[in-house]
């Protein structure tokens, strides 16, 4: 989106820049996180849920490619952006919408480990011998709490640039 | 408090000064900028002193407040 120099409005107040909806380093950043997250681990998770009862080496594999595939996407798409845009440091209002955004995410992670604790030990009373007492399924339960988090607190950061664009 | 600016009318004073000028005067990014100058983002009172400075303005010059009616 190209810039134009301010002009005047008809009544002599002078334009706006009209950049629309391009977005700073960092707000282009938080998107190509969030998307690099929710598919690598997307497609994790869905692996993971088929079958509770696999090897644990089955298990280590396919993660590291998921993690691989992380990195490798966030890299790739860092690169993109850098290309397209000045690589500014944060200023306020990003840590401002980081912060806000993490507080959030904060509150999500908390919920959601007391929500799962109470899952395995209604579990582990009721039913020992389900999946869920194995510890295998417990650690994901609690890793996907904290990715569930990570997905909130960057999805709200990208919600929020958005509210305070111009 | 209702927060407004005149940041649109200082920077075509000042020989059309573009957003991204004040930006780097200011020490943030250009998309700061335009969401102070459009209201959506409301700066700290460092950034708005800076803001002030680069157009060597009092601060009331550039940013005015009105008190919100309290029922």
């Amino acid at each position: 989106l190209a810039a134009t120099h301010p002009a005047t409005d008809l009544d002599g107040s002078p334009k706006f820049e009209t950049h629309g909806a391009d977005m700073s380093y960092r707000e282009k950043s938080t998107w190509v996180l969030l998307v690099s997250l929710v598919l690598s681990h997307g497609w994790y998770f869905q692996w993971f849920l088929q079958d509770l009862n696999r090897p644990v080496a089955a298990y280590v594999a396919v993660y590291g490619v998921a993690v691989i595939g992380l990195a490798v996407m966030s890299a790739i798409g860092s690169v993109v952006i850098y290309w397209g845009s000045a690589n500014d440091r944060p200023d306020e209002r990003d840590r401002h919408i980081e912060d806000r955004s993490t507080r959030a995410a904060y509150m999500v992670h908390a919920v959601a480990i007391v929500l799962s604790l109470g899952v395995v030990f209604s579990q582990l009373m009721s039913a020992p011998d389900s999946a869920f007492a194995r510890p295998i399924v417990v650690v994901h339960l609690f890793y996907g709490c904290f990715v569930l988090a990570e997905i909130v607190r960057f999805g709200l950061c990208a919600v929020n640039y958005r509210r305070s664009a111009a | 408090v209702t927060i407004t600016n005149t940041i649109r009318r200082l920077r075509f004073d000042a020989g059309e000064m573009t957003q991204q000028q004040l930006a780097e005067r200011c020490g943030v990014t250009r998309q700061t900028i335009m969401a102070v100058e459009a209201g959506k983002y409301s700066p700290s009172l460092e950034l708005a002193f800076r803001i002030a400075f680069a157009f060597g303005k009092p601060l009331g010059d550039v940013f005015q407040a009105t008190p919100d009616a309290v029922s």
